[in-house]
């Protein structure tokens, strides 16, 4: 299943290692860094769990456990928030 | 605010000729100079310096990291709080500043702002009209009585304060243009919010160059930064001919002349020789600067009568007490001005705090 950043009313955009992003609909603002930005720029183009899982684990040189565990985290904090889209 | 980290490298960048070519190079050259990362802040560069630091491979200190995070933020919330303004009140509405200049950055959100400053017809009708959409005022009412706009407002849940303006600030001394005349020749604004009208280029030069002379005179840098952003490409007859128009071309022709010493290879003019030399040290103004700073540029911007007029208003200042404070206590403070003339203001305020004045 694609995963994807909601393209509507969501504003945002990188900083050196971080990300910032606010939620129009809900004057919102929120702010991510390090692996939490590579997972939001992935997300703001389309990808799937396992490809997080994976870009993860290596760019941090974690194993897919932990990868795995992180992304699903990341991934229940912005569907709680409703910023993501399912393909 | 959500958070979400594993620690990475930083990589520097690559570091771009040091020799200045172009406004933005000049800039980078005086961050360059600045001795500390405070006087870039005092002069409004902290977020242009926290970039260069980046490209040179120079560590980022944690407040400008967090600074950058901020600007991010107030630049993405500024459309948001700018189209409920304009749904909350159907008068002209023109921004000043503030987004309005960030957009001739090459980066806008390296143009740090908290607030936006709209010029309404009527600022206390405007406000009402806000208050009743839903915006909330912000800080303490006292605080903005007689001033040149109403109290802040804030939309629910976003950081960035609205100012509705009845007129603009101006130079200490010259009449500012009319509403009327600010209002009229607005113009489409840059913001791409539609209905949140800007001033016509010239208009908003004056505004920007009149702003730089609220407080300390020429006091900050990132003021001429705005002035020669917005003035990049601008005929300078045009911008002349504005001036004289406003009645502030004595003012326009100091304040552009150092601006362009700053940035753009001009003659040092005498102001920037007399008592605006700390710009070119991209360091904050000491004691003794300070004090040229509100002898000296009456004569600079006004006409002589003018000018001795506000250098005796000045003397009445310095020769005054603070509040209630005892003579004995005057004196002190006066004595400690001389031994500290040559220490950064705030370093000697700093002081003056730490020993009860």
């Amino acid at each position: 299943m694609m995963l994807k950043l909601r393209d509507d009313r969501l504003r945002w955009r990188e900083i050196d290692d971080d990300v910032v992003a606010v939620d129009v609909d809900r004057s919102a603002y929120l702010s991510t860094n390090g692996s939490g930005a590579l997972l939001w720029l992935e997300l703001a183009e389309g990808t799937t769990r396992d490809q997080l899982v994976e870009r993860l684990a290596q760019a941090y040189l974690i194993d897919n456990e932990r990868a795995a565990a992180d992304v699903d985290s990341f991934l229940s904090e912005l569907n709680g928030q409703g910023l993501l889209e399912e393909e | 605010m959500a958070s979400w980290a594993h620690n990475e490298p930083r990589r520097p960048g690559p570091v771009r000729p040091a020799a200045p070519t172009g406004l933005w190079e000049s800039v980078d050259a005086l961050i360059d100079r600045a001795t500390r990362v405070g006087d870039l802040r005092f002069h409004r560069l902290h977020l242009l310096a926290a970039e260069r630091f980046r490209e040179t491979g120079k560590l980022v200190p944690r407040d400008l990291r967090e600074a950058e995070r901020q600007a991010a933020i107030f630049t993405l919330v500024a459309p948001i709080v700018l189209q409920k303004a304009r749904e909350a009140y159907d008068r002209t509405m023109v921004l000043m500043k503030g987004p309005e200049i960030a957009c001739k950055y090459p980066d806008p959100m390296r143009r740090p702002f908290g607030d936006l400053d709209l010029l309404v017809p009527d600022a206390a009708e405007a406000q009402r009209a806000l208050l009743a959409a839903g915006f909330v005022p912000a800080g303490s009412p006292e605080r903005y009585r007689d001033l040149h706009h109403v109290q802040p407002l804030q939309w629910p849940g976003n950081p960035l304060n609205v100012e509705l303006h009845d007129r603009p600030k101006w130079i200490e001394g010259l009449p500012a243009p009319s509403r009327a005349q600010l209002l009229a020749g607005a113009v489409v604004g840059s913001t791409g919010v539609p209905g949140i009208l800007a001033l016509p280029p010239e208009l908003h030069a004056m505004a920007i160059a009149a702003h730089s002379w609220a407080h300390a005179p020429l006091g900050r840098l990132g003021h001429l930064v705005d002035l020669a952003a917005v003035t990049e490409g601008l005929d300078r007859a045009e911008l002349e001919r504005t001036a004289g128009e406003l009645d502030m071309r004595k003012a326009w022709r100091t304040t552009i002349g150092v601006t362009d010493a700053l940035f753009a290879d001009g003659p040092r003019p005498r102001a920037l020789r007399l008592w605006a030399r700390s710009l070119e040290a991209a360091r904050e103004r000491t004691v003794l600067e300070s004090h040229l700073g509100r002898w000296l540029p009456p004569w600079f911007a006004l006409s002589p009568g003018k000018a001795l007029r506000a250098n005796a208003f000045t003397l009445s200042r310095e020769l005054g007490r603070l509040g209630d404070e005892p003579w004995t206590q005057k004196l002190r403070r006066t004595a400690r001005a001389f031994r500290h003339a040559t220490r950064r203001l705030s370093d000697h305020q700093r002081t003056l705090g730490e020993e009860g004045r």
